[in-house]
């Protein structure tokens, strides 16, 4: 063991654990707002990944507009979801358990869609992170170029979250939503919106965790499959289902550990060890791990 | 014209009446209060005004003649009535002003920042606690910061459910104190709920008692001042 692996594990754990925070953002966002799990929550990752793919690969569309288009068709999706599943249900008279059956009857259907039209085959990710083979160097170790652009993406889109929600009139509206749906409404807040927003909020931070995951996992089924869905659920259950922030800290910290079991252990655990934190932390810390969040009741 | 005006609210919780066929009205400008004892139905008649409960079919409740039955809860709010729910309720992960400013989205956006001033001219001790978590608010404070957001919400109506509740006598007379000098100067219409006829008297034109889901003695407080009802609950209290 050199400090080199370390560095090396620490980074790519640091990377690949932010998207999954991402993820995990997506079940936040939606738990502070309807207190509901979406079980297809990971399968806005494979849609946009999918969308990129045909936009930018099979179209030819450029790197920018692609991205748009993408991201902006999986915020919609969101809407889709809350207009066509999430309301009807409730409307019904359905609960918690409609809602996890039908989105997971959702997240299997999107891989049928997918299988349909693009074949169960994994399709390349075009090389607009950097190819497979750029390398950064320094301090004697070598980390693909992609690190770098997953940390750039996800600062910006983590700064326009943090000034989204903390600086503006709406975000401040949807997190008292969060905290007390009610009082939020003699406030005179307009919840259609506010659960609107957290909707499309949700299902797009996902998709833009499937476009930076894609260059690693590449395109394919895996993406919008159980495992990584794990990863992210792990780390929304780290924050309590309720801290953005916890969301973000607590996929990097399943990244790191991920990372270094797999240096110590074996990689054959990999997926296991984000499914044992899952169920240690809802055992032993049902309300999450960071004390920052703790003194909400 | 009365500025609210409610006819025959019956609200039930799964078959179980909590207001029957009540009636009732309020002047602009005026201060009525609501007394009863426990489960008197007294938070269930502010929260069928706020659209936060289902009124039974023949409910009507008039505000500035229009009914507002079965409008969303959001939009009653946004017609002009303010409600400070029983328990205080501040946000807890939002700081003091920040309650405030989302209490703030009906007022036009050049005099919020003054009404909000306002505010903490009115509760001093929220502006030296600006930017702490409402939730690490004591209980006088967080009720200062509840009537607060009601107050900058540019309302019409107020009606403010139990501001007493579980607090120390003297941040109670210092909050009646304040109701009073708020109806005094901003021409507001107050709507008191409070089991506590000592305090709410004083403030008081008109009121009314709910008993079971009905109200069974109305009037002035001159009128009703000396009835046993009311002397019963004086002194119930001490
Ligand atoms: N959510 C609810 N579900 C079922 N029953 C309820 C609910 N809320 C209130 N009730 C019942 O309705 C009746 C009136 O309750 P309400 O809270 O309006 O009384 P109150 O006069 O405000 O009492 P208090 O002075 O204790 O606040 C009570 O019998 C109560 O048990
Ligand atoms: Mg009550």
């Amino acid at each position: 063991m050199e400090t080199k692996d370390i560095l090396q594990n620490l980074v790519s754990g640091i990377a690949i654990g932010s998207t999954y925070g991402l993820i995990g953002l997506g079940v936040v966002f939606l738990w502070q707002s309807i207190e509901r799990i979406n079980f297809a929550n990971i399968s806005s990752a494979m849609l946009s990944a999918y969308l990129f793919y045909t936009f930018y690969s099979e179209i030819g569309m450029g790197f920018f507009i692609s991205f748009v288009l993408s991201v902006g068709i999986v915020a919609l999706y969101g809407l889709g979801l809350r207009y066509l599943i999430h309301e009807p249900i409730t409307k019904r008279g359905g609960g918690r358990l409609e809602f996890v059956v039908a989105t997971l009857m959702i997240c299997v259907l999107w891989l049928n869609v997918i299988i349909v039209f693009y074949g169960g085959l994994p399709k390349p990710f075009p090389p607009v992170f950097g190819k497979a083979t750029d390398f950064v160097r320094f301090a004697g170790v070598s980390l693909p170029v992609v690190y770098f652009y997953i940390f750039l993406v996800v600062a910006i889109l983590m700064a326009f979250l943090h000034f989204l929600l903390r600086k503006t009139l709406v975000g401040k509206s949807l997190r008292a939503t969060a905290q007390n749906k009610e009082v939020a409404q003699l406030m005179g807040v307009n919840v259609n919106l506010t659960t609107s927003l957290a909707f499309m909020l949700s299902t797009t931070v996902v998709g833009i965790a499937g476009i930076l995951l894609a260059p690693i996992y590449f395109v394919s089924l895996e993406l919008g499959g159980g495992s990584i869905g794990i990863k992210g659920f792990s780390a929304a259950v780290m924050a309590g289902l309720i801290d953005p922030y916890g969301a973000v800290v607590g996929g990097i910290l399943l990244g790191i550990i991920e990372n270094f079991s797999t240096l110590f252990i074996s990689s054959t655990y990999r997926d296991v060890i984000s499914f044992l934190i899952l169920v240690a932390v809802l055992i032993f810390k049902p309300k999450g791990i960071f004390v920052w969040s703790l003194h909400r009741d | 014209m009365s500025l609210l005006k409610i006819r025959n609210l019956a609200v039930s919780y799964n078959g179980i009446p909590a207001l029957k066929k009540v009636s009732f009205e309020i002047n602009k400008g005026e201060v009525v209060s609501v007394l009863g004892p426990n489960g008197a139905g007294k938070t269930t008649l502010l929260r069928a005004i706020s659209g936060l409960v289902k009124c039974e079919k023949e409910s009507e409740i008039l505000y500035k003649g229009k009914n507002i039955v079965g409008l969303q809860a959001y939009k009653i709010a946004r017609m002009g009535i303010a409600h400070v729910p029983e328990g205080r309720q501040v946000f807890p992960d939002l700081s003091v002003q920040e309650n405030l400013e989302v209490a703030s989205v009906l007022t036009s956006l050049n005099r919020r920042s003054g009404k909000i001033q306002k505010v903490y001219e009115l509760f001093q001790e929220l502006n030296s606690r600006k930017n702490q978590p409402a939730g690490t608010l004591s209980g006088g404070e967080q009720q200062m910061l509840a009537i607060g957001r009601a107050l900058v919400s540019d309302s019409e109506l107020i009606m403010v459910d139990e501001p007493s509740m579980g607090l120390a006598p003297v941040i109670i007379s210092r909050i009646f104190k304040t109701l009073r000098q708020i109806v005094q100067e901003q021409n507001l219409t107050l709507l008191l709920v409070e089991q506590n006829a000592k305090l709410s008297l004083p403030l008081s034109d008109r009121i009314y008692v709910l008993s079971q889901g009905r109200i069974v003695l109305s009037g002035t407080v001159d009128e009703v001042k000396d009835s046993d009802l009311i002397r019963q609950m004086y002194f119930a209290r001490e």
